[in-house]
C-alpha cells in the first residue's frame, strides 16, 4: 500500500462570497479564464467585423452598425460579417455546452453529440425536408421547417443510441462503436436521400451537410438566441446536480439529488442544442467534442464543464470560420474544425486505452 | 459497547421488512427482515454474493426493492424528499470514483450539498464543517491535492470525509476498509465508531474483515443466500459453527486477552 507517500501538505483554500442568502464558492483561475475567454470573444467579433473581402473603412463600418450605411455597406456588414460572427458564436456555445451534458452525465469524453452521431440524424431528417421540392420556400422560412425536423431526426437518434449503448453505463468502447453505427445508418440515409433529389435541391444540401456558416443570416439569430438562453438557464439550474452525477449514480442519490431525472433533463437540452444547431448550420463535427475536454484543461475543472465548455465552443467556431473564409480556397467551417477536433479524438482515445489497460 | 441492544420500535433507526429484491426462484434478497438499533455500530456480513451491497442499496433507498418496505425512524423512505432524506442518511458506495482533477477539499465540500439550497452553494459554516471532516479523517493536508494524484488509503479516507461533512444521523458505509492497510483501516474504523460514541450517530458497515467487524460492532447482521440468518451482538453471533456453516470457514473463535472481544483465526491446513 503507497498510502505512506508523503506529500507536501497543501491546506483547503475554498474562498467563496456570501450576499444575504446567495453564497458562491469563488475560484481565482476559472474566473480569471472566463474574462480572458469573453475578451478573446469580443475582439475576434470585433476583427471580423471590421475586416474582410471587401475593403471598408472604420468609419462606413460604423455607419452601418449604426443604421447609417449604403444598402451593400449594411448587408456587408451587418449581415455578411457581425451576422454570422453573432451565429457562430451562439452555435459554438451551444455545442459546447451541449457536449460539456453528455460527457458529464455519462462521465465520457467519447460521449458529444457529433461522435455518436445525434448530428448527423438531425442532419438526416433535416436533409429529407431540404430535398423534398417545394417543402422549404424561400431562404427566411427555411429554418421554421428545418429546426423542427432536425430536433426529430436528434431524438429519434438519441433514442437509438441510448438502446444500443446503454448497458448499466456507457463504456467508451461500446460508446464509439454505437457512433460508428449510427453515423454510418445516417449518412447512408442521407445518401440515399440525395440520389433522389432534384440536382438544385441536393447541390443545397450538400453544401450545408458540411457544416458551413455561408447560408447563416442575421435573421437566423432570432431562432439561435431563445434556443441558448434556455440551454444557457438549464445548464445553470442543472449544474449542482451534474456535478454531483460526475461523482457516480450512487453518490448523486445519496447527496439527495435526483439522478435520472438530471441525466434525462441533461440529455434532453443537449439533443435541442445539438439539433437546432444543426437545422441552421448543418452537421459541425468535432466542436461539442472538443471544446468541453479543452476547457476542462483551461479552467482546470473536475469534469467537462458545460457553461465553459460552451464559452471555448463559441472562440473555437468563431476562429475556426473566420480561418475558413480567409483561406486561399474558402471551405466549409466543419472542414477546419474536423482538421483540428479529428486528431483530439486520437488523442484521448489512446489514452484511455492506455489508462484501461493498466 | 456493553451496554444491551436496544428492543423496542422506537429504539430502532432503520428498520426493513420482508425487504424482496428480485424475482424468481432466486431473488437477491428474499424476505428479509432487519432492525437497526439507533446510536450503534451494525455490520452486515456475509460471503460473498450474499446481498449485502444490495441490502446497503436498499436501506439507503438507492434500489426500490420488490416487496416490502424500509422505515427510518418509524417513517416509510418513500416518503422522503431527496434532500431531506440526504440530511438524514448518508451512503458511501464501494469503490467510488471521482472525476479527474477533484480536489480532496471539493469532494469534501459537496457533503454539504443536502443542507444547501440551490442559491447557497457556499458558506464560512459549510466550510468549517468540511475542515474538520477532513481534520477527522486526516486529510485536511492534502485538502487542495487532486484524488487521482494520492493512494488509495488517501482517497478513501477523503470520500469518508465528504460523507462525514454530510452530517446525518445514520452513516452507511460499504466496504469503506476497502483498499486500506490493517493500521489506516483501523484509524478509519476508530473515526467513524468515535462519532457513535460522541455524537450518538448511528452507523452501517460492510466489513470483509471478520475480527475488525466482531471489534468495532455492537450488532452484527449475518446474511446468506439473500436471507439473514443471524442477527445480535458479536459475542454471540460470532462462533464456529456460524463460520462453518456461513462461510464455509473452518475456524477457531476466542475472546482477544484485552478487551475480550471474538477474534477470528482460520484452522490452517498447510
Amino acid at each position: 500500500m503507497s498510502d505512506q507517500t508523503l506529500v507536501p501538505a497543501r491546506r483547503s483554500a475554498r474562498r467563496g462570497v456570501r450576499i444575504g442568502p446567495v453564497g458562491l464558492a469563488v475560484r481565482p483561475w476559472p474566473v480569471v479564464a472566463t474574462l480572458l475567454g469573453l475578451a478573446v470573444l469580443v475582439v475576434l467579433v470585433v476583427f471580423s467585423t471590421v475586416t474582410g473581402t471587401l475593403d471598408l473603412p472604420l468609419d462606413r463600418v460604423w455607419a452601418a452598425l449604426t443604421g447609417a450605411g449604403t444598402r451593400i455597406e449594411e448587408l456587408v456588414v451587418l449581415d455578411r460579417r457581425f451576422g454570422r460572427a453573432m451565429v457562430a458564436v451562439l452555435i459554438g456555445f451551444a455545442l459546447g455546452c451541449s457536449g460539456g451534458l453528455t460527457q458529464s452525465i455519462t462521465r465520457n469524453p467519447i460521449a458529444s453529440p457529433d461522435i455518436l452521431g445525434v448530428s448527423a440524424g438531425a442532419a438526416a431528417t433535416a436533409t429529407f425536408i431540404l430535398t423534398i421540392p417545394g417543402a422549404v420556400g424561400d431562404a427566411t422560412s427555411a429554418s421554421a421547417v428545418l429546426v423542427p425536423a432536425a430536433l426529430l431526426g436528434g431524438l429519434v437518434t438519441t433514442v437509438l443510441i441510448l438502446a444500443l449503448g446503454w448497458r448499466g453505463g456507457f463504456s467508451c468502447l461500446r460508446l464509439i462503436l454505437v457512433g460508428i453505427a449510427v453515423n454510418a445508418l445516417a449518412a447512408s440515409l442521407t445518401t440515399w436521400l440525395l440520389t433522389r433529389a432534384s440536382l438544385d435541391s441536393a447541390a443545397v444540401a450538400s453544401r450545408w451537410l458540411v457544416g458551413s456558416l455561408d447560408g447563416v443570416r442575421y435573421d437566423d439569430l432570432a431562432w439561435l438566441l431563445p434556443v441558448v438562453l434556455v440551454g444557457l438557464a438549464a445548464s445553470l439550474v442543472l449544474s449542482r446536480d451534474v456535478a454531483a452525477l460526475r461523482l457516480g449514480w450512487d453518490i448523486a442519490g445519496s447527496l439527495g439529488t435526483p439522478p435520472g431525472r438530471t441525466e434525462g433533463l441533461a440529455l434532453a437540452v443537449a439533443v435541442v442544442l445539438a439539433a437546432t444547431t444543426t437545422a441552421l448550420a448543418g452537421p459541425i463535427g468535432f466542436v461539442a467534442f472538443v471544446a468541453p475536454q479543452a476547457a476542462m484543461r483551461l479552467f482546470r475543472t473536475a469534469g467537462p464543464p458545460p457553461l465553459a465548455g460552451g464559452l471555448v465552443g463559441a472562440v473555437l467556431l468563431l476562429a475556426a470560420d473566420m480561418v475558413a473564409q480567409r483561406l486561399p480556397v474558402p471551405l466549409p467551417v466543419g472542414v477546419v474544425t474536423a482538421v483540428v477536433g479529428a486528431p483530439c479524438l486520437l488523442y484521448l482515445v489512446i489514452r484511455n486505452t492506455r489508462r484501461a489497460s493498466v | 459497547m456493553s451496554e444491551p441492544v436496544a428492543e423496542s420500535v422506537t429504539d430502532l433507526v432503520l428498520s426493513a421488512h420482508d425487504i424482496t429484491v428480485g424475482y424468481g426462484a432466486e431473488p437477491v434478497l428474499r424476505d428479509l427482515r432487519v432492525d437497526l438499533p439507533r446510536g450503534r455500530v451494525t455490520t452486515i456480513i456475509g460471503p460473498n454474493g450474499c446481498g449485502k451491497s444490495t441490502l446497503v442499496r436498499v436501506l439507503s433507498r438507492l434500489l426500490r426493492p420488490s416487496a416490502g418496505e424500509v422505515r427510518l425512524d418509524g417513517v416509510p423512505l418513500q416518503t422522503f424528499r431527496g434532500r431531506q432524506l440526504a440530511a438524514r442518511l448518508s451512503m458511501l458506495p464501494q469503490n467510488p470514483l471521482a472525476p479527474e482533477g477533484m480536489t480532496v477539499g471539493d469532494l469534501v465540500a459537496r457533503g454539504r450539498q443536502p443542507h444547501q439550497p440551490w442559491y447557497r452553494q457556499w458558506s464560512p459554516e459549510d466550510e468549517e464543517i468540511a475542515a474538520e471532516a477532513m481534520r477527522h479523517t486526516g486529510v485536511d493536508e492534502l485538502a487542495e491535492w487532486p484524488l487521482d494524484e494520492l493512494s488509495g488509503g488517501q482517497r478513501q479516507r477523503a470520500w469518508i470525509a465528504m460523507t462525514l461533512a454530510q452530517q446525518t444521523d445514520l452513516m452507511i458505509l460499504d466496504e469503506p476498509t476497502t483498499h486500506l492497510d490493517l493500521a489506516h483501516a483501523v484509524e478509519v474504523l476508530d473515526v467513524v465508531v468515535g462519532l457513535r460514541r460522541h455524537a450518538g450517530k448511528s452507523v452501517v458497515l460492510v466489513l470483509h474483515d471478520l475480527s475488525l467487524a466482531a471489534r468495532y460492532s455492537d450488532h452484527l447482521v449475518v446474511l446468506d443466500r439473500g436471507g439473514l440468518v443471524v442477527e445480535g451482538p458479536p459475542a454471540e453471533v460470532m462462533t464456529e459453527p456460524m463460520l462453518a456453516s456461513v462461510f464455509g470457514l473452518k475456524a477457531h473463535v476466542f475472546p482477544d486477552p484485552v478487551a475480550g472481544l471474538p477474534t477470528v483465526v482460520p484452522a490452517s491446513h498447510a
